[in-house]
């Protein structure tokens, strides 16, 4: 028989505040008048449900992982969007200069031998 | 600094290593505990192990090195992405947020896997092809050697020329990326539709049954061979650079088409593609080894890093290169770096007197058989083997060794766990499947029926290294199965030389035609009494009974499943396979016996 470990405080935690964005949403549409009731039982159940999903995590647990998998889709999409402009905004330009500056990074050009000096292993201390 | 741990992570094929006063205790690879195929996370499992098996705490450690130097390589990773622009876009924003995290901070990632560790540890780093160099000379049974350490990348490196005497290491020249020989035969292994860095092998064991038709094209259009020995890839084959892909269109064009898919069938043109990279690898490792040569004057050469395993090449180079001798890590691979970090780190500790004081080599090597993993005692085993209900009996030596040996002349494919783990790709007969390599049908047998693997795939023989010599043409001892040489002639039968193709699987080539490839060749493991005495007495028990001192060795596990560990996964694995007899210590199973005819697996099944 298999048993799950019991969650950490931690995890309650987390499990309890995977229960609040669909309120906020629910606040949210209220407040804009899409969802006619009042904005403030949304806010209230907020907490509510935190402290809820604190105290009885066990059937929380599947939407919790559900909302996991949902923010790390989203944060690596998010990701990848910053680091593709980081990659328009700084790499590109700077290779292309660089490039045209006649820096040649990995192909050593036709020669007559490859080899090149070992470098001198540095100190076992450095990352570098 | 006593108590030294070295660590291999975060690439593929992660694991640790333990040295206490230089003494190796311990290593493992962590995919043998976590049961995922080359697992390249944080090696937590291993290095328990190692703990476990020296009898220390997370708190007795005084130094951890990892086997490279992450900032280094991480300035590698952008200065490519600076040479491909404009291309690499989205390479660069897939593969940056891994570096962003563990990758980089080494330290950080140690002090979370390792919760307990002392404050004042020492983090170390050494480069990776250092500690290739090290795991290849320090446990080697040399005073003085040249050092050749190639594989696909580590930092700049992919290719170093070292000079090894007593424990200093000298490197002398290198060769850098992305012109790489490891890379170089990892595209042509994706290329033929095997995973990369776990199917290399694979692509070797095809290059017998084709012809080596394309090897002047890629000498012509993929790497120019120097008459040094040095080498420069043509990039304009390949998009490793810029994309997941190992090749590209102008790649599939020289070459005759689309990469193949993993379980498209195998033809002739995969083939004569796997002799034509398996010739050409060999042309420039001779051309490597030569110049090794040159600049040491060495007698002996010690091989470490993926492209070491390719025993076909070693094979050649004890046989026709210019070292008398020649010493090859058993985990040549990444995994082999956690213990060479480990092994440069004590060497050049100041309680040793620094990489200046003498060394003195171990006979046969220090590497105690590679047998560095953990063991199991016959009661753990039993307690393991009683929650599945297992049925089995206890014997004592002589029993078990008279009814394995019975069993294996009679056809039965033995499941055989002993002692302790191996460390490194091959199982070396204490995680073994053993057979009979007289019978013609085995080598079917076993690849279709026991490791559901492809059919051309041959099997290693294991030998009594006093009878070696009546049954293969090999004149020194080959302990780790990274030497191929041919079956001797005395032992090998005509064949219809018009065959083709897997047509010559079909044909008996041998005495031992379930371990003779189809060129004649063999990858041999020859033991001792002292490199492994259990594996010995069976071999003897065999040759008793038989006449023959040879069994067929294969790893203990299935397709796309790290070979097993504990007696839990041994067993999960006899049941769930075509293994009829399972010994794990001294007790006894048949298949016929049990309660079960299937179990849950406890490995990630990875495509191989």
């Amino acid at each position: 028989m298999s048993t799950s470990p019991k969650p950490t405080t931690g995890e309650r935690l987390r499990i309890g505040a995977s229960l609040i964005p669909p309120f906020a949403l629910l606040w949210l549409a209220c407040r804009k008048g899409w969802i006619p009731l009042d904005p403030r039982g949304a806010l209230v159940a907020m907490p509510v449900v935190l402290v809820f999903g604190f105290l009885l995590p066990a059937p929380f647990t599947p939407w919790h992982r559900w909302v996991e998998k949902a923010q790390s889709w989203i944060g690596r999409r998010l990701v990848f969007a910053l680091l593709s402009l980081v990659w328009i905004v700084v790499v590109l330009p700077t290779g292309l200069v660089l490039r045209a500056l006649g820096k040649r990074f990995l192909d050593p050009g036709r020669r007559d031998s490859y080899w090149e000096p070992a470098r001198p292993p540095s100190s076992l201390r450095d990352g570098f | 600094m006593r108590r030294i741990l070295g660590i291999s992570a975060f690439y593929h094929d992660s694991a640790a290593a333990l040295l206490v006063d230089g003494r190796i205790v311990a290593a493992s690879q962590e995919e043998r505990f976590s049961r995922r195929k080359n697992d390249a996370r944080f090696p937590k499992r291993a290095i328990a192990a190692c703990l476990a098996e020296a009898g220390i705490g997370v708190g007795d450690i005084d130094a951890v090195v990892f086997h490279e130097k992450p900032i280094l390589k991480f300035s590698r990773t952008l200065e490519t992405f600076l040479a491909l622009a404009p291309h690499g876009m989205k390479a660069f924003a897939r593969t940056l947020p891994s570096w962003l995290g563990e990758k980089l901070d080494v330290r950080k990632a140690v002090a979370s896997g390792l919760p307990g560790l002392r404050p004042d540890v020492a983090h170390l780093f050494t480069g990776h092809h250092e500690a290739h160099a090290a795991s290849a000379f320090l446990p080697s049974p040399f005073e003085r050697a040249a050092i050749l350490t190639v594989d696909g990348v580590g930092e700049w490196a992919t290719t170093v020329i070292a000079r090894g005497d007593g424990a200093r290491i000298e490197p002398l020249e290198e060769l850098r990326f992305p012109h790489s020989l490891g890379l170089l035969y990892s595209a042509f292994t994706a290329y033929c539709g095997f995973r990369v860095n776990s199917g290399e092998y694979k692509l070797m064991g095809l290059a017998p049954y084709g012809e080596p038709v394309f090897a002047d094209r890629i000498r012509e259009h993929v790497i120019e061979l120097r008459p040094d020995g040095s080498f420069r890839l043509d990039l304009s084959c390949f998009d490793f650079l810029a994309d997941d892909y190992l090749t590209n269109d102008r790649f599939h064009r020289l070459f005759g088409g689309p990469p193949r898919t993993p379980e498209a069938s195998l033809d002739q043109r995969h083939m004569d593609l796997a002799r034509s990279i398996q010739s050409v690898t060999e042309e420039a490792l001779f051309g490597l080894v030569r110049r090794a040569h040159e600049r040491t004057g060495e007698r002996n050469l010690c091989l470490a890093g993926g492209v070491a395993l390719n025993c076909v090449a070693n094979g050649r180079l004890l046989r026709e290169g210019p070292f008398e001798r020649l010493w090859i890590q058993p985990a040549a691979g990444d995994a082999g770096g956690a213990l060479g970090a480990a092994l440069a780190a004590w060497h050049a500790t100041t309680e040793r007197g620094g990489a200046g004081a003498p060394r003195s080599a171990i006979q046969p090597d220090a590497m105690s058989s590679a047998l560095l993993g953990p063991a199991w005692s016959d009661e753990e085993a039993a307690a393991a083997l009683q929650v599945h209900q297992a049925r089995f009996e206890r014997l004592d030596d002589a029993t078990l060794l008279e009814r394995t040996a019975t069993a294996l002349d009679s056809g039965k494919v033995v499941g055989w766990v002993q002692g302790r783990m191996e460390f490194g790709p091959r199982a070396l007969g204490n995680r073994s499947i053993l057979g009979d390599p007289r019978s013609p049908a085995m080598q079917s047998v076993m690849n279709l029926k026991v490791k559901f693997r492809e059919s051309f795939r041959p099997f290693a023989p294991v030998v009594l290294a006093e009878r070696a010599h009546e049954y293969f043409d090999l004149d020194a001892a080959s302990p780790y199965m990274l030497l191929v040489a041919q079956v001797a002639e005395s032992q090998q039968r005509p064949v219809n030389p018009t065959a083709t193709g897997l047509a010559r699987l079909k044909q008996l080539r041998s005495t031992l035609p379930a371990v003779t490839h189809v060129d004649g060749s063999a990858r041999i493991q020859t033991v001792t009494a002292d490199s492994n005495p259990r594996l010995h007495a069976l071999l003897s028990a065999f040759e008793s009974r038989t006449g023959c001192p040879v069994l067929i060795n294969t790893s203990f596990n299935v397709r796309g499943e790290p070979v097993v560990a504990s007696p839990d996964d041994a067993y999960r694995c006899f049941i769930n396979s075509g293994i009829d007899i399972l010994v794990v210590g001294n007790l006894w199973m048949e298949r016929s016996e049990q309660p079960h005819t299937s179990l849950p697996g406890t490995f990630e099944a990875l495509p191989d």
